[in-house]
């Protein structure tokens, strides 16, 4: 027989109590598995009436697609699970907030372990209960639809799992942040802290790095969140949503798994602790333990006023004064604001004048250390004996992607690809770095290296270096010229299977764009590659490409390569297909040429713009204006010929040359003759050319002067 | 019995209750005497295992009381503001005090709530405060613990319902042995209804001494005597707690049993003279008066 006095009794006792919040979250789960299902459904029926589905299997992998995103990774149940926790926490232990329930609570004879887990579980069914039943009613729902098989049932189970510990996570960050409270307000200011304290701490770490350090690497090393379950799932759920195959979801969720469940379960050792030790004078108050209150306050004004002098600095462009003033005048405010969140009391603004005080100070070291690089982390070179390699990247807009094709940034690859062992010449330009602005270089370009060092540390830095100055060619020979960085580098070379599944290739010489047979990808590639160790900075910088391969993979990967006149495997191949086509064109196939001229040089804008720093300068001098502009067409073969001559393709600007190679200023489309032999481009503004800066022939520029049409 | 043993309980660095030490004993009714912030409440919160204490110990038959299940099956608690669930009636009540308290007597519960015209089927919410605190008494007596501690539970009674409470305890007294302790700041509310008293003051106990103790040690005598000499001799060997004059006519507050005053007062030359007797109001205000304290200011106001 069950005693009246038994944990069933007592949870049935509890749940009485709790019956709004059973509504609440039943309503909300309801909501989120069921009618997002329905919406999801709805729409995939809407588009296959309007015919957007061809084939019955396509509707049907729709259908599918649509219950999983519904019922599995949703990525927008974020609010919700929140949401939940935060009800469902609070509600639970509402008890200890008022003394007249603490008074009744902690006098009966239930002992006081039982009762804080009977709470804590009741909370565990209300969620599990609501969700299981929710889903069970959606899955039905999408059965009788027929939209569920095997794979999304997995799906599903795997994304239940993601919710729940999630749920976990933040159900725990709650009870703690209750049992350190004393107040509703207060607990929610606290779980608020918890939950995004790390996440803020970073953002702001990484923001100061950014302000005062001018070799701040966030290429390779990025300070991110470590324990924040929050942002795990915001940076993951979307990812694990777009993987392909249950077991590779299940494979990347399961270190978050095991992650959340050891977080959930050391949230709740903290809670558990706090909750025995709690005294029950607390409630109404604003912390549970006073002890606490100097430390929380440092812990949260410090950040706080940094964070608000940080930004004074980003609206004040760097005013190093101003934004220490802010500070400290933040941290003052901060430190008087907590003390009267503490006591409800504005005249406790000014208690605890000794930890205000360490505050203070903690802000102003805090300032200094960045502002001064304390630390030396811009004067920062690794020792050649201390480094075990090295991976870089100047060009970040390279293609990369995995055995599974799904993209990988450039940092990513070449890390984990590149592993160059001679890095003298790298630390030779990091240490040329130094004592150079780059507002004093010719053609600065940024460098991204990651030091591996012996000791197992990774340490990232960005530096500037000069393309244009000649000291630094031998160095970057060393680098470009080397088998390691075109292995990191070019997906070509690492990536074998990927060319056996070639989807299609084409080769362009700017003016054209010839298919290449897609089974040819094998032997495309063993060309390239051959020719690829001619490569080297030298070669990049001072010769052009005369052409462009473009090859298109699965799951729209795809990779842009470069095709030198010395690439002569390369071009040997492509002759032998017939798709190799000079770059120079021949005038006489030549119907038209229209040249627009933007004159930003005459733009108000322009004259006003204030420029900070050389890349934005660069994005400056493109500044259009329709007012401004002026298009003429030309017609005579003798005005082609001298057009031809000081004319480049547009999509054969490679990032080796000054950007200040070609004229913004100007596009040019070439209208080809109808009958001509080479299969130009005839109708796509894809293909345009530009000028060679200060190159423009004289009866350009006349012909396109701001005003010569008014003139006419 | 409960005991308590130097009990120190600190609020923010305010001295709430400074080394405390009283004995409850078994079937008798304690009071708790105070003034507002005198440390009444934090003593009943403690005994009842709320609060724990900085230092100091609370034994309820011997079993310390602070987190111990055991010792909290003993007592029943009422908080000056009881806590009654949101809407509820009084039978959600009975049922969930009835599931703690194993010897719950839920017939007794139903007969007194009719007694008292408390509806079991209203909503508290809907009560008065006195009804709300009948109704807390009610579920204590009838929760059939030992001790049951009441906080200013019978400020807000009427003097009908007052008495009804006061023989109800009579009753569970006789019967089982319950022992109330109440605490008040009202010293004229436990006058009739305790067997002993602690006065609490600033947290320290001013004394505690049993009722008839009390009454029994100190009298009122009103007489006129024929001489001074007379006087002299009649109070001679007494301490004179308190003496007044109208014109021929003394009244004296000695510190003595009844028989030894009227023996002594018989003995003197007197043209009148009565034993009378004290409220304990009187009793307090001589005994508080002889430690330095003006009762008035304490509790009666």
């Amino acid at each position: 027989m069950t005693s009246r006095n038994s944990f069933w009794a007592s949870s049935v006792e509890n749940h009485k109590r709790r019956i709004w919040v059973w509504i609440l979250t039943a309503l909300a789960q309801i909501t989120a598995y069921v009618g997002v299902l329905t919406v999801y459904l709805s729409r995939i029926r809407m588009w296959n009436a309007d015919g957007v589905y061809r084939k019955a299997e396509e509707y049907q992998k729709a259908l599918y697609q649509a219950t999983q995103d519904a019922l599995g990774f949703q990525d927008n149940l974020l609010p919700v699970i929140i949401g939940l926790a935060l009800i469902i926490g609070m509600q639970g232990y509402s008890y200890l907030y008022d003394q007249k329930k603490v008074d009744m609570y902690h006098s009966v004879p239930v002992d006081k372990n039982r009762r804080f887990l009977v709470i804590y579980i009741n909370g565990v069914i209300i969620y599990l209960t609501t969700t299981l039943a929710s889903l069970l009613i959606a899955v039905i729902s999408a059965a009788v639809q027929r939209a569920v098989s095997r794979e999304v049932m997995a799906v599903v189970y795997l994304g239940f799992l993601w919710n729940f510990l999630l749920f976990l996570v933040m159900y725990h960050t709650v009870i703690l942040a209750v049992m350190l409270t004393g107040n509703r307000f207060v607990t929610l200011f606290a779980a608020g802290a918890f939950t995004m304290y790390e996440m803020l701490a970073y953002t702001l770490f990484n923001n100061l790095q950014f302000v005062f350090f001018k070799t701040k690497d966030s290429f390779y090393i990025s300070h991110e969140p470590k324990l924040s379950a929050v942002a795990d799932y915001v940076g993951n759920t979307w990812k694990i949503k777009q993987l392909l195959s249950v077991q590779e979801m299940a494979g990347t969720a399961f270190p978050f798994y095991v992650k959340w469940f050891l977080t959930a379960a050391a949230l709740m050792a903290a809670a558990w602790l706090c909750y025995r030790r709690r005294p029950s004078e607390a409630a109404g108050k604003s912390m549970a333990f006073p002890a606490m209150e100097s430390a929380i306050k440092v812990v949260i004004v410090i950040p706080a006023a940094i964070g608000l002098g940080m930004w004074v600095n980003s609206a004040g462009y760097g005013n190093t004064t101003l934004t220490l003033v802010t500070m400290i005048a933040g941290g003052v405010i901060g430190s008087a604001a907590m003390e009267v969140l503490y006591d409800f009391d504005l005249k406790s603004m000014f208690k605890h004048l000794m930890s205000s005080g360490i505050g203070v100070i903690g802000i102003i070291i805090v300032f200094f250390i960045f502002k001064e690089d304390l630390l030396g982390y811009d004067k920062y070179v690794p020792k050649p004996d201390k480094v075990e390699s090295v991976a870089l990247a100047l060009s970040t807009y390279d293609e990369f992607w995995n055995g599974e094709f799904h993209y990988m940034s450039a940092a990513e690859a070449t890390e984990e690809r590149m592993k160059i062992l001679n890095v003298e010449p790298v630390l030779t330009l990091a240490e040329k770095a130094q004592h150079q602005d780059e507002k004093d270089m010719t053609d600065p370009r940024i460098m991204h290296v990651l030091y591996r060092l012996k000791s197992g540390r990774k340490a990232g830095r960005s530096f500037y270096i000069d393309f244009a100055d000649p000291t630094n060619e031998e160095l970057l020979n060393q680098i470009v010229g080397t088998e390691e960085y075109r292995t990191g580098t070019y997906q070509i070379i690492t990536d074998q299977d990927s060319f056996e599944l070639v989807q299609s290739m084409t080769y362009s010489n700017g003016a054209t764009e010839v298919a290449l047979p897609a089974g040819d990808g094998m032997k495309l590639r063993e060309a390239y590659i051959r020719d690829l160790e001619k490569f080297d900075f030298t070669l990049a910088r001072n010769k052009r490409p005369c052409g462009m391969l473009r090859i298109r993979f699965p799951n729209w990967m795809s990779c842009s390569l470069y095709v030198y006149e010395s690439f002569e495997n390369t071009i040997t191949y492509l002759q032998e297909v017939e798709a190799y086509y000079p770059v120079t064109l021949n005038p006489e196939d030549i119907d038209s040429i229209t040249i627009t001229n933007y004159h930003n040089d005459l733009g108000e804008d322009y004259e006003d713009m204030q420029v900070y720093d050389v890349k934005e300068q660069a994005a400056a001098e493109f500044v259009y204006d329709e007012s401004r502009t002026v298009s003429e067409t030309f017609y005579e073969q003798e005005e082609f010929e001298k057009i031809l001559q000081v004319i480049y393709p547009n999509n054969l600007s490679v990032y080796w040359h000054d950007y200040k190679e070609v004229d913004d200023n100007y596009d040019i489309y070439i209208t080809f003759k109808k009958d001509t032999a080479y299969p130009y481009i005839r109708s796509s503004y894809g293909f345009s050319y530009k000028f060679f800066t200060g190159q423009a022939p004289e009866f350009v520029t006349e012909a396109t002067q701001h005003n010569s049409k008014d003139e006419e | 019995m409960i005991e308590i043993h130097s009990l120190t309980k600190t609020f923010e660095k305010i001295k709430a209750v400074d080394e405390v030490s009283v004995t409850i004993r078994d079937n008798t009714v304690f009071g708790l005497i105070g003034t507002n912030g005198a440390g009444k409440s934090t003593v009943l919160r403690m005994i009842s295992g709320v609060l724990k204490p900085d230092s100091g110990t609370v034994t309820v038959d011997n079993i310390p009381v602070y987190d111990n299940v055991e010792a909290k099956k003993k007592l029943f608690f009422i908080a000056d503001e009881p806590y009654f669930f949101a809407n509820v009636n009084a039978k959600a009540m009975e049922r969930y005090y009835s599931g703690i308290y194993e010897n719950f007597n839920k017939a007794e519960f139903y007969k007194y709530l009719e007694s008292f015209n408390l509806d079991k089927n209203r909503k508290i919410g809907t009560f008065s405060k006195g009804m709300k605190k009948q109704l807390a008494l009610l579920l204590g007596i009838c929760a059939h613990t030992q001790y049951i501690l009441c906080d200013e539970t019978f400020d807000g009674l009427d003097p009908v319902m007052r008495q009804g409470i006061k023989s109800l305890f009579a009753k569970e007294m006789e019967e089982r042995g319950l022992t109330p302790v109440i605490a008040s700041h009202n010293l004229r509310e436990l006058e009739d209804i305790c067997d002993h008293v602690g006065l609490l003051h600033k947290g320290g106990v001013l004394l505690s001494k049993d009722l008839e103790d009390m009454k029994c040690n100190i009298q009122k005598v009103q007489c006129v005597f024929t001489t001074v000499e007379e006087e002299l001799k009649a109070l001679s060997g007494m301490e004179v707690l308190k003496k007044e004059q109208r014109g021929s006519l003394r009244t004296f507050t000695v510190r003595s049993t009844r028989e030894e005053v009227a023996a002594k007062f018989a003995a003197a030359d007197t043209v009148f003279y009565e034993v009378l007797p004290l409220s304990l109001e009187e009793i307090f205000i001589s005994e508080t008066e002889v430690v330095g304290y003006d009762i008035k200011k304490l509790i009666l106001g």
